[in-house]
């Protein structure tokens, strides 16, 4: 399959009082042509920076490294001028939140019509049908007097459209949506995530989509890439690494999601934190002190990939064993309960 | 207090203002001169003869006199400061946390006040009550009111639908202790800043009525009435114009300094 | 049956003044049972939040009565419900922000003993502190530190903490979870659950997260434009739904591979500017004519199981599809 992007070797560090803290560490991915690709990981993962990078938005204080191929174009060499020919052009990005990323004293249907301008070369009135021909592509009812409206005037989810219309209107290559429903209720971001679908398969633009919410991944896309702490640890096919995880933190990462069906056990939960930027160490698995199945090997050097049944893992086991110590979360977890005594003296003081 | 010295007028005024505090803890224990001695035979001498800084009109040491100005100055400043920080905490901790009308009213009040010249207020007040240092720090104490009261208002209006504040509700705690002992912590560094500002004001101010002859009463020595003891003298003795102007722009930029850093620091967090 | 610990009846709160109106929450009826916990679900503005409020005493209600353990709380003074307060805590969504910033953790934990145990001696309350900062999973080193030391879920533990140090019956849970990453979730909500048997706890589970409400409830009630719509056991609720709303809610939960994803049509209706009749007919799939100017009673359809749709029966699974759309994976 044709790769729109393609990912290698793609580090990231910021500088702070003359040291470098690597926040994302050798990634490897790459988009097909008219996919919808994940990207999951918990906060300060480097998802979101990776995702900025690709767009030539990444902080001022970070250092790039490695190679962003889209479409043949290096994208870490462009300059600053440069990046205009892509941005809202061949690659757009859709924010979390709506009402920020629009400007609120523009009417919407100005803010769109700019974008058409910027990079089409059309006259005013072609424009202005482009427009108001995506905004009814987008699912919004009145086009002309949504064209007219100021961003406080529409609903979360009106907003989230204009802001997808704005993203598409240039008929971009490659869409990247940071968890694009997170500021939105339920109903209306299954609204929101349908309609990314639906102009993904219209249009045939490649989508990559950070998100935490594993249902919806599980609906929409067709491969996945798990980050944890700036490396990707595990990735392929969406039923294969969220269906049957291999990678002890996608396997953890999978457990820990509450649902109807686990009712009545315990939830299996991660043992500590994810480590603060400046506490990483440089060797290792980055995993391996909150692995129920890390060994000596683990802490010394960094895991290279294996490929497993169509996806990559990136860790110094097999997946026979693996499976073979996930006994061991069981036995983490029952540690993690008896940690704290069962009965205290909160009664106590009732009586006193 | 180590994170305001990243900022560069926090530091300056830092500077200026230790200075000023050198000179007033010298002045409590030694003055070179009695500050009302008068020596008619070294009238208007210049600086670095017998008297440092030299002797004015009457011969009166024009250092000692400074020191003692500059003991009044903070005493009128501290003293201002403090009834009209406490005053403008309570006015503005009432208003700001209970809101509704009790705001309204004193909010129109306090804007009313803001709307009078807050010298004139302060002549108005001398003329009704009589001249001297009380009645001087009364008046300026009544014009700093308003702007304790107002950062007061606006850091409770920001905190008081805060979830910690509804948790401690929620705990049983009473409105007072929610007011003094979780609220105004939160915005003490803003009223440091306000203070800090408003003692400069102060001193400014101080300065002023004792210039127009309506605060500290000669022979007593003030910075102010220094200034309009000299001002006949200009021609014939600059410097003696020179040293309390530079003095109360001392203090007053200090303080003025510091207070912006302080701000400027709060708005970076 | 067991027994009543909350019962709201006919509670309704209105916001705003004389021009414009909100009802934030309509005629709202129902129990919290002893022990149980009941979860409330509902999108942003469904009044959720305003009902937790109501419950702890923040609000009061503008008419209605809810009663905690017999005693009726709507029209007490702050002064008469202050011993209550010990017997009704709440945690709140965002650890960073209920938190007082400038106070240290064991302070903030000795706080609610001086307020409700003022017979405690120093070292009681010492001995207090530590005690149920080991309960929540942390230790007396924490009491030195300040929330600002801490990360999002040991923050959430020390607010755990500070609900549980008066040992309340009954605890209101306003999206404890939502602004936590997923491991440090499951942490929470194990806690909360351990926590719950050890104390015989009640829990008022709010939350937007089905997967969580479905985890942690034993009984579910949805609340849509102020209104409770549906209301059941969390099987009944999650699995058997009968209200469109609820269906379409449920049907994109996580790991329900296979079910078919409702997408409703437009948005929320403004809760200043409610539709007449059943307040979901703008966006119902099954809406017929009566739904337009006639609304639904909340009506038991089985023990325990209400409703308020006109048509409840209408749609059984396999019958009568209705007009939805799917998503093709």
């Amino acid at each position: 399959m044709e790769s729109v992007c393609k990912v290698t070797d793609f580090s990231l560090g910021f500088v702070q009082d003359k040291k470098v803290y690597p926040a994302v560490n050798h990634v490897d991915f790459e988009i097909h042509a008219g996919e919808m690709v994940a990207l999951i990981g918990e906060s300060g993962c480097g998802k979101s920076v990776t995702a900025l990078s690709l767009i030539g938005l990444q902080p001022e204080t970070a250092v790039l490294s490695g190679s962003m191929n889209f479409g043949g174009e290096e994208l870490l060499a462009l300059k600053e001028a440069q990046w205009q020919d892509y941005r809202g052009n061949r690659i757009s990005m859709i924010f979390q939140e709506p009402m920020t990323a629009l400007n609120p004293l523009i009417k919407v249907g100005k803010q769109v019509l700019e974008n058409v301008m910027l990079h089409q070369k059309v006259t005013k009135e072609e424009g202005r049908q482009q427009v108001l021909g995506i905004l009814r592509q987008v699912g919004l009812p009145d086009v002309e007097q949504i064209y007219q409206s100021y961003p406080h005037q529409l609903s979360g989810g009106q907003r989230q459209r204009i802001m997808i219309a704005m993203a598409f209107v240039n008929n971009p290559d490659l869409l990247i949506a940071d968890e694009p429903t997170t500021a939105l209720d339920v109903t209306i971001q299954a609204q929101i995530m349908d309609l990314i679908k639906k102009m993904n398969r219209e249009r045939g633009t490649a989508v990559l989509l950070i998100s935490h919410d594993l249902g919806v991944i599980r609906h929409l896309c067709s491969r996945v890439y798990i980050m944890y702490a700036g490396h990707i640890v595990e990735s392929g096919e969406v039923e294969h690494v969220l269906g049957n995880p291999v990678h002890p933190y996608t396997r953890g990462l999978v457990a820990s999601i509450p649902s109807s069906r686990k009712k009545g056990e315990a939830l299996y939960s991660i043992p500590g934190v994810v480590p603060p930027l400046y506490q990483r160490k440089t060797e290792g698995c980055p995993f391996c002190n909150r692995c129920f199945a890390a060994g000596k090997l683990c802490e010394r050097i960094t895991p290279a990939a294996y490929v497993h049944e169509g996806r990559r893992i990136f860790c110094h086991l097999t997946p026979e064993e693996i499976a073979a110590l996930s006994v061991r979360m069981k036995a983490d977890q029952e540690e993690n309960e008896g940690k704290s005594p069962k009965t205290g003296g909160v009664q106590e003081c009732r009586k006193g | 207090m180590k994170k305001y010295f990243s900022s560069m007028s926090f530091c300056v005024g830092f500077v200026l203002v230790s200075f000023m505090l050198f000179v007033l803890v010298v002045s409590l224990f030694w003055l070179p001169y009695d500050t009302t001695a008068m020596d008619m035979s070294h009238k208007l001498s210049g600086p670095f003869g017998g008297h440092l800084l030299g002797t004015d009109q009457f011969g009166r040491d024009i250092l000692s006199r400074l020191m003692k100005g500059v003991q009044v100055s903070f005493l009128i400043g501290l003293l201002v400061v403090a009834f009209g920080s406490i005053m403008g905490i309570l006015i503005g901790s009432f208003a700001g946390y209970f809101g509704g009308k009790v705001d309204e009213v004193i909010m129109k009040l306090i804007d009313t006040q803001m709307a009078f010249p807050g010298v004139l207020l302060a002549m108005m007040l001398i003329a009704v009550f009589g001249n001297g240092l009380f009645n001087t720090v009364l008046a300026l104490a009544i014009m700093s009111v308003p702007r304790f009261a107002r950062i007061t208002r606006s850091g409770y209006m920001k905190y008081r639908e805060a979830d910690f504040v509804k948790a401690e509700r929620i705990r049983g705690a009473g409105s007072l202790r929610i007011m003094f002992v979780h609220i105004l912590p939160n915005i003490k560094s803003e009223i440091v800043a306000t203070a800090s500002l408003a003692f400069a004001g102060a001193v400014m101010s101080e300065a002023g009525l004792s210039y127009l002859g309506m605060g500290v009463q000669p022979p007593d020595p003030s910075l102010g009435i220094m200034l309009s003891e000299a001002q006949d003298y200009i021609l014939r003795a600059g410097w003696y114009v020179l040293i309390p102007c530079a003095a109360i722009t001392i203090l007053v930029m200090g303080f003025n300094l510091v207070g912006d850093g302080i701000q400027e620091i709060n708005e970076r967090r | 049956m067991p027994e009543r610990l909350i019962t709201l009846e006919n509670v309704t709160k209105i916001y705003g003044g004389r021009k414009r109106t909100v009802k934030a929450v309509d005629h709202v009826t129902f129990d919290i049972y002893r022990g149980e916990t009941l979860g409330l679900v509902g999108e942003s503005g469904c009044g959720k939040s305003t009902t937790g409020n109501m419950l702890v005493h923040l609000l009061n209600a503008d008419s209605g009565t809810i009663r905690f353990d017999g005693q009726e709380i709507t029209a007490m003074s702050e002064r008469e419900f202050k011993k209550l307060r010990s017997d009704i805590q709440m945690i709140f969504q965002d650890p960073y922000a209920s938190l007082n910033p400038q106070k240290k953790i064991g302070w903030l934990l000795e706080e609610p003993l001086l307020i409700h145990h003022k017979e405690m001696s120093k070292e009681d309350r010492s001995r207090k502190v530590d005690e149920i900062l080991r309960v929540v999973g942390l230790d007396e080193s924490y009491r030195d530190r300040y929330p600002r030391q801490l990360s999002g879920g040991q923050r959430q533990r020390v607010c755990i903490a500070l609900a549980l140090i008066v040992n309340p019956a009954f605890v209101v849970a306003d999206e404890p979870v939502s602004a936590l990453d997923v491991s440090v979730q499951a942490q929470i909500l194990n806690l909360m659950k351990k926590l719950q048997r050890d104390y015989h706890l009640t829990y008022l589970f709010i939350s937007h997260d089905l997967g969580v409400v479905s985890y942690m409830a034993d009984r579910i009630a949805v609340m849509y434009l102020g209104n409770i719509v549906e209301m059941g056991t969390e099987e009944q609720i999650s699995r058997h739904a009968r209200h469109p709303y609820t269906q379409a809610l449920f049907s994109a939960s996580a790991d329900e591979e296979g079910r078919e994803r409702i997408i409703l049509d437009g948005d929320v209706p403004s809760p200043s500017n409610p539709p007449s009749g059943c307040p979901f007919h703008t966006r119902c799939f099954r809406c017929r004519e009566k739904c337009l100017d006639q609304k639904p009673e909340l009506c038991e359809m089985e023990p325990g199981w209400k409703i308020a749709c006109h048509y409840p029966h209408e749609w059984e699974e396999g019958e009568d599809s209705p007009q939805r759309k799917a998503v093709e994976v």
